[in-house]
């Protein structure tokens, strides 16, 4: 299955231009909500296929048919609601879980004040999935933790797929730590449309599994919407991270800001391709994106490929890396402290995975990050 | 072949042509016959010949790369990969065909020679006309000649030994076209030690309507050495499609330095799918400075391989796409020793619906234990109807490496524009003004002559805004 598709393609021999997931995982049961624990104000239906597919028809903004990029067309397939992981992965958890999606929604004018904690203990020796859509009307907020979980030496898969649609004025923060078992394969995509004014926040943090694929998607189509995207990340031990972001801005003043804070080591691997797309009538809008990667041994591999693509003049777009080792003057600044390498090294991959983790408002999943980190 | 749809800009300084009378034209097309015909004309020895059909071979069976901007354009049915004008190659400009000479005359080329190069070589379409290297250098064992007299003369042994090894025709699709029918272009060798105090240069001018050009470009800077080499280009423009392919390979030895310089401006109808790579030794510096000016479509990444430990690689680098161009270009690094470091710093401008594309590679393998590397790449959007886009890849394959790597993409600041024009400058001319300093990390870093031409390029490139 061919995952996290880059709108404009690069170089074949870099093989950097998509991920590859070998063969497509069994799924043997679908994960739904606890409908009695979701907090006033959310409410939950199930869609099939068919219903899901005509909710969303009926409930996003339009988008163009034609992804022209630097005079050539993809070859990859149009996405009637573009994700991070593309049309392939959204077919395969369509027909995987049954095609059954839960509706979460959020009527207009509602401040939910305590957020939507999604607990999935995933058992081992079995392929487990969830599709999801969430509706936050307008002039609406809610908060959303999705915590992906099993023991340390499980294996299994976890195939999870996430559609938001944010009305006018809706704001919506999603949290999602994954923290399963070192013999897991998971693969998680997320979408978000944006209309006038709204806000998203994405805080992800990914500590677990042998093979992790994440996507992303947003398209900001309103103007005046924000979209703030933080993830941390860990992988050591033989892991695969493979991620792709792709943010589509179409709104004037859209306003898009990235982080990626990263620790690689022992025989740890990551790929992480982010775009940020400026189309044209995104006048005044500005996208930045910053990725930070910690390397601890000499058996990693990082690959990193930061796109901007832009066809509007009235914009700012950046991004930067830094990819290394620790700095010399401060492992020397913190030995003249008396904290040795190893210690400052820790020091480091701590603050990295608790800037996303500190931002997750909810006490027991920060609880369990916290003692999930320590005992790396 | 379609009509290409060219913007018209005043470039009236490259754009004017020779008729091509008494001239010797392959038929157009590529077939086995044809690369025989080409092999036949230049007296090839026999390992070339059969190099060309391997090469042509492998065109037949490599298909078109599936990034990158569009090359539907071109049709190799009607490319002429061979034409020839009606003289040999000459050692002093008097003896160069009148209206040849006044071509170059007219871009500057032996007031050039004259003033502030060591050595030059002309070629016009498929060959060289004009060759010439300083007494004082060549006494110095500096070899500076055409590609088929090194391939056949002294140092034949050295040029088979080198000839596409760095760029093997199964490296991509037009690499291998490069390999079936190159022809022109110059061979170098800068002994042991040797410091060649200023420039040699190659000029390669396509007047032929419909042709190809395939120089080939090969270079030694030997232990020790030091040279700098300028590569300048351009043709008039035409309504049907020409194409250069050619490939420039680079060997830079332990402790040496080479500075390769470019200035392209071949006009609008122009496919510019060119290769350009250089392996790199032990303490050894490789610098490119490459100005993109003309072509319809451009696909250009000069690769620098920094084999040996310590070796260290600059790219300074600007590419100006205006109407009708789609410019896709930027900069490939391979550190495989120990310590190696590199730096690319490229700037592209975007104007009248042109397309830039700035695309880059950083590989740093598991052996190059303390490498470098560091990008800065910044665009200039000059209008709503263009496009930019900057894709680099990064891949890092050691713990024990630092890269760092920066993009902007932005407009030009209305308050700068405000605060000259405050001062008595018109729009036009302080739009200009801010430009030329966005281009002026690359123009410093050239000789003062092809600065003001690339100075002069920005200047029409501008005009009309």
């Amino acid at each position: 299955m061919i995952v996290g598709r880059i709108p404009s393609l690069t170089w074949n021999s870099l093989k950097m231009n998509s991920g590859v997931v070998s063969a497509a995982p069994d799924i043997d049961y679908a994960v739904y909500l606890d409908a009695q624990a979701l907090p006033e104000g959310v409410s939950v239906s199930h869609l099939s296929a068919e219903e899901a597919a005509a909710w969303l028809d009926a409930n996003t903004p339009a988008q163009e048919q034609e992804y022209v990029v630097a005079g050539k067309t993809p070859i990859y397939r149009f996405q009637r609601f573009g994700t991070g992981l593309g049309q392939e992965y959204d077919d395969f958890i369509c027909s995987a879980a049954g095609g059954d999606a839960e509706l979460i929604e959020i009527g207009e004018g509602a401040t939910v004040k305590a957020p939507v904690v999604v607990k999935m203990d995933l058992e081992s020796g079995k392929g487990a999935a969830a599709r999801r859509i969430i509706h936050v009307g307008s002039g609406s907020s809610v908060s959303v933790v999705l915590r992906y979980r099993s023991e340390k030496d499980a294996q299994g898969s976890a195939c999870i797929s996430t559609k938001i649609v944010l009305d006018k004025d809706a704001q919506i923060h999603i949290s999602r730590v994954q923290m399963l078992g070192s013999g897991f394969l998971c693969m998680d995509d997320l979408g978000i449309s944006l209309d006038e004014r709204a806000k998203a926040k994405v805080s992800r943090l990914d500590l677990g599994a042998g093979k992790v694929y994440v996507g992303l998607q947003a398209q900001m189509c309103g103007k005046d919407s924000q979209f703030l995207s933080e993830a941390a990340y860990y992988a050591g031990s033989g892991q695969l991270l493979d991620m792709n972001y792709n943010v589509v801005q179409r709104g004037k003043r859209s306003e898009c800001h990235m982080t990626f804070e990263g620790v690689l080591e022992n025989g740890g691997s990551k790929c992480l391709r982010d775009t940020i797309d400026f189309r044209r009538g995104a006048a005044g809008a500005v996208g930045d994106e910053q990725e930070n990667v910690l390397l601890l041994t000499d058996d990693v591999q990082n690959r990193s490929l930061p796109i901007i693509l832009c066809e509007e003049e009235n914009m700012e777009g950046r991004h930067g890396a830094t990819i290394g080792r620790l700095d010399e003057d401060m492992l020397f600044y913190m030995a003249s402290r008396g904290i040795d390498t190893q210690e400052a090294q820790q020091i480091m991959v701590r603050a990295k995975l608790e800037s996303v983790s500190r931002h997750i408002p909810d006490l027991a999943v920060r609880a369990e990050i916290q003692n999930y980190i320590e005992a790396l | 072949m379609g009509i290409q749809e060219v913007a018209e800009v005043d470039r009236s300084l490259y754009d004017f042509k020779d008729d091509e009378k008494d001239f010797y034209r392959l038929q157009e097309g590529l077939t086995p016959d044809i690369v025989k015909q080409i092999s036949e004309e230049k007296h090839d020895p026999q390992w070339m010949r059969d190099f060309r059909l391997q090469s042509l071979e492998i065109y037949n069976n490599t298909p078109v790369p599936d990034w990158g901007p569009s090359i539907d354009g071109l049709d190799m049915d009607h490319i002429s990969s061979y034409v020839r004008a009606n003289t040999n190659m000459k050692g002093s400009w008097e003896e160069v065909p009148e209206e040849i000479r006044n071509t170059f005359e007219k871009l500057g080329i032996p007031q050039a020679e004259r003033e502030s190069l060591a050595g030059v070589g002309a070629q016009y379409d498929s060959e060289l006309v004009y060759h010439n290297v300083r007494a004082e250098v060549a006494d110095q064992g500096v070899v500076y000649t055409d590609m088929e007299s090194a391939l056949t003369g002294e140092y034949a042994d050295m040029v088979e030994e080198h000839f596409m090894k760095l760029v093997p025709p199964t490296d991509h699709k037009f690499a291998a076209l490069h390999g079936a029918v190159w022809s022109g272009g110059s061979f170098v060798y800068v002994p042991k030690g040797v410091k060649v105090e200023i420039p040699l240069q190659s000029y390669f001018r396509l007047n032929a309507k419909g042709a190809g050009q395939f120089e080939h470009t090969l270079i030694i800077v030997d232990e020790g050495a030091d040279l700098h080499f300028i590569e300048g280009c351009s043709a008039p423009k035409y309504n049907v499609a020409n194409l250069h392919a050619g490939c420039v390979e680079l060997y830079v030895r332990k402790n040496a330095r080479l500075r390769y310089s470019t200035i392209e401006n071949w006009s609008k109808n122009m496919y510019n799918l060119n290769t350009k790579r250089a392996l790199v030794d032990e303490n050894a510096t490789m610098e490119w400075v490459s100005g993109s000016f003309g072509s319809h479509v451009s696909y250009l990444y000069p690769t620098t391989i920094l084999r040996g430990d310590n070796s260290h690689c600059e790219f300074t680098g600007i590419t100006f796409a205006g109407g009708g161009q789609n410019l896709d270009t930027g900069a490939k690094m391979i550190q495989l020793g120990k310590n190696t470091s590199s730096y690319i710093n490229s700037k592209s401008i975007s104007k009248d619906g042109g397309i830039s594309t700035y695309r880059s590679s950083i590989e740093i393998r598991p052996t190059a234990k303390g490498a470098k590397s560091s990008v800065d790449c910044a665009s200039l959007m000059l209008d709503d109807i263009s496009r930019s886009d900057t894709i680099p890849a990064m891949d890092i394959r050691t713990g024990d490496a630092d890269v760092g790597h920066e993009a902007k993409i932005g407009r030009i600041s209305d308050e700068a524009v405000f605060y000259l024009m405050s001062r008595g400058i018109s729009e036009s001319e302080a739009r200009a003004m801010i430009v030329s300093g966005f281009a002026d990390t690359v123009s410093k870093e050239l000789p003062l002559e092809y600065a003001a031409e690339m100075n002069n390029l920005i200047k029409l490139e501008m005009e009309g805004m």
